[in-house]
């Protein structure tokens, strides 16, 4: 009696389970399609970096939206910005089969867990932070060799649920540069950790979208 | 005769060579001055103390009856030098050298480099670059800066050095020149007596730094001007003799040579016994001129 | 003194090797804003091949600013090479060639003819210091244009290019001190030798000494480096800090301006007391 009890658990768990992995694989599913069906447009970008051995004040320009692998930047001056990888990995991820796993809630936000099918995938995993309204409101992507990726997003309500702001983290190597091609031949400085990694920093503002 | 330029007790000393060894000497105002010795026997270091160029160990140079301050050179207003070689500026014309040492002047009439120029025959080159002139020519722009400022005393050190007879002849006319029209006291230098001999009115001789002998060329030059050599162990005592009483000595291989008049050399041995100064050996030797004459050969 | 001063510019006018300094910053310049012009991406990319695997860098790297920064570099051994070919000559040369001995049988005192010498040699190091800002800085619009400055030292610093000209000016007003007291050292060794080489190879021998002793940063100088005068020869990078530490720029000036002071006053005082020979 027992023995049928717990099969029965079991399977009603199993079953259970697949439910949620179809419907969480269901919800990203729906996501990746609102994200293609943004058309292209441009807007005002205000980006700042926040990386330890980097010094640039605020930056501002325009961003042109053709594709999420296809983003380009007018900016004033120099800039710092996010790989376009970034967005091309992320895209990635969904374009061939993968496992979703409803990982439960947090603050109102569904977690759901994404696994790549395929081996050979840069991505090894992905974890989505999801709201009521279908907004990611965060992401971390772990890669092979590119280290991992944070994004934390913000919305005030632009047409295809756009975000108005991202703060992007990831694993930055500290930069030392040799004192022939910088010209610092100050010895007795305080810098230490050759190779030390941080975390860097960057994050857009967006605003005034023109499709 | 008033007295233009004074030395007194001279002295200069480089480690332990003694270049300049007490030595006094005067100028009067309208003197054409020699300077006699042989190289190496302190002229130039002397003359190059007056300027200010170096400075002595102790003594004392008097211009004009003031002593000479070296921290305040207006004194230099008063002197014209050349000095050696006449070095200037290679790159640049006989006028702008002049114009450069016009602006360190108190003369207000830029004409004077023409006129000065003229007076040494180099008027129609003095665009020329310095440095492509003979040593002639350079010789006598010498001469001109020595005269732009309108000194009262001029200092020529070794003038016909590098010149040919004709060269010579002309450098002591324009000497000459100088001291006559212009009225300029001139004290020459030379290792050569005969250039001295043919325009000095008054000499000195130096050599090793000491002075040997002092007064009119004339009169120097004269069989009745004579060296004596003595032997003596009384060393200060003789030494302080001849400061006392103003006689140019010389002290070699442990002889003492006087400059003295011939007719009184009896004189001298009773004056020198009567200081109990013992003497072993008292020689009438030669005049000036032979004596000057076997030092520089 | 006024007088004294117009003396020494015209003959440093007139002087041929016056103009040699200028001659080399204008072909060290031109040569590598060309350089910079045709291989210039490929140098960048070397230096900045780390911050590309994690950024994407957007906007123009190689500007007149950047490649004015880096030759504000040669401040290090060229420009006071240059320098020194002057005021090293100053007093040396005049006596090597008998002119010094010209120049002082004049009724001026010797401190007076001296400080006469060595504000020309200042005069000349400014033009110098200004002809290369104008150089590098005109050539580098010409064929860069502008932008933002990126400095790769201490980390990675951006600078925008509307916020750059006040700190390339102070940063040349820092070089060009840094340069006078070069100068004035090359001025006091010129009135101790005859000879015009002795005072540009002692100069020389003396900056690359101190430059290398106090680059190796052995323990033992840490101390004393903050007060030996080559140390400061590279504080003008201060100025492209994005906070700037005043205090470390206003030591670092009291300190070059007592050097300055100190290396005169020696000079003078040597001067003074020398028994002009030649």
């Amino acid at each position: 009696m027992i023995k049928w009890l717990f099969i029965l658990l079991f399977s009603f768990s199993i079953g259970l389970f697949s439910a949620q992995s179809s419907d969480a694989k269901k919800r990203m599913l729906n996501m990746v399609e609102k994200l293609e069906r943004v058309p292209p447009y441009s807007c005002d970008v205000n980006i700042n970096i926040d990386v330890k051995f980097i010094r640039i004040k605020e930056r501002v320009g325009k961003m042109i939206y053709r594709s999420p692998e296809d983003i380009d930047y007018k900016i004033k001056g120099f800039a710092f910005l996010p790989k376009k990888e970034m967005g091309t990995i992320s895209t990635s991820l969904f374009k061939d089969d993968f496992i979703a796993i409803d990982m439960g809630k947090e603050n109102e936000n569904q977690i759901i867990k994404v696994i790549p099918m395929d081996i050979n995938s840069e991505i090894v995993t992905g974890q989505f932070w999801i709201d009521s309204a279908d907004l990611v409101q965060k992401m971390i992507l772990i890669t092979k060799e590119k280290g991992s990726y944070t994004a934390e997003m913000n919305y005030n309500g632009t047409l295809y649920d756009l975000p108005s702001k991202i703060r992007m983290s990831f694993d930055v190597k500290n930069q030392k540069m040799p004192a022939l091609l910088t010209g610092d031949l100050e010895a007795y400085t305080d810098e230490t950790d050759e190779d030390e990694v941080s975390k860097g920093t960057i994050t857009i503002m967006y605003s005034n979208h023109q499709f | 005769m008033s007295s233009i330029l004074e030395v007194k007790n001279l002295h200069k000393s480089y480690q332990n060579f003694k270049a300049v060894d007490d030595i006094s000497f005067h100028v009067n105002e309208g003197d054409i001055y020699g300077f006699l010795g042989p190289n190496g026997a302190g002229k130039s270091t002397t003359l190059r103390m007056i300027l200010g160029l170096i400075k002595p160990d102790s003594g004392l140079i008097q211009l004009d009856g003031e002593r000479v301050d070296y921290s305040n050179k207006k004194y230099l207003n008063q002197i014209g030098a050349l000095i050696e070689r006449p070095d200037f500026y290679k790159n640049l014309s006989a006028y702008e050298n002049l114009k450069i040492l016009y602006s360190m002047s108190k003369l207000k009439d830029i004409r004077i480099i023409d006129d000065v120029l003229n007076e040494v025959d180099l008027l129609d080159r003095k665009k020329d670059k310095v440095g492509g002139y003979s040593q002639g020519m350079k010789q006598r722009l010498g001469i001109a800066q020595a005269l732009m400022h309108q000194p009262s005393l001029i200092i020529l050190d070794e003038p016909s050095n590098g010149l040919d007879p004709q060269g010579q002849a002309d450098m002591r006319k324009l000497i000459l020149k100088i001291n006559t029209e212009r009225r300029i006291t001139v004290v020459i230098s030379s290792h050569i007596l005969a250039e001295i001999e043919k325009i000095s009115n008054r000499m000195i001789v130096i050599n090793k730094g000491r002075k040997v002998a002092e007064g009119e060329v004339n009169q120097l030059m004269s069989s009745d001007s004579i060296k004596i050599q003595i032997k003596t162990d009384s060393h200060t005592a003789i030494e302080n003799y001849c400061k006392t009483h103003q006689i140019p000595f010389t002290n070699e291989n442990e002889s003492y040579y006087l400059q003295w008049e011939e007719a009184k050399i009896n004189e001298l041995i009773k004056s020198l016994n009567s200081e109990n100064i013992s003497l072993y050996e008292v020689r009438q030797l030669k005049t000036l001129e032979e004596y000057f004459l076997n030092l520089t050969n | 003194m006024i007088r004294l001063i117009n003396i020494e510019l015209f003959k440093i006018v007139k002087k041929p090797r016056t103009y040699i300094g200028f001659l080399a910053i204008f072909l060290i310049v031109g040569a590598l804003q060309l350089a910079m012009y045709f291989e210039g991406e490929e140098l960048i990319s070397i230096a900045i091949q780390n911050l590309e695997n994690d950024f994407r860098l957007e906007g123009k790297i190689i500007n007149a600013n950047l490649l004015t920064y880096i030759l504000l570099n040669s401040i290090i051994i060229h420009i006071p090479i240059l320098i020194c070919l002057v005021t090293g000559d100053a007093i040396a040369g005049e006596a090597a060639t008998g002119t010094l001995r010209l120049i002082l049988q004049r009724p001026f005192k010797r401190s007076e003819i001296y400080i006469a010498k060595a504000i020309t040699g200042f005069l000349y190091t400014i033009s110098l210091m200004v002809f290369l800002a104008g150089m590098t800085y005109g050539l580098g619009l010409l064929l860069f244009g502008t932008g933002d400055l990126i400095v790769l030292r201490r980390g990675v610093t951006v600078i925008a290019s509307d916020d750059v000209t006040w700190r390339f000016f102070y940063a040349f007003c820092s070089g060009t001190l840094s340069m006078i007291v070069v100068a004035s050292l090359s001025m006091m060794i010129s009135s101790f030798v005859n000879n015009a080489i002795g005072p540009i190879v002692g100069t020389i021998a003396i900056l690359i000494g101190l430059n290398i002793i106090f680059t190796l940063g052995a323990p033992i100088f840490k101390d004393i480096l903050p007060y030996i005068f080559t140390s400061h020869i590279t504080k003008w990078q201060y100025f492209f800090d994005f906070d700037i530490d005043k205090l470390v720029l206003q030591q670092s000036v009291l300190v070059q301006f007592v050097y300055i002071l100190i290396f005169n006053l020696v000079g003078i005082w040597n001067f003074n007391r020398k028994d002009i020979l030649t």
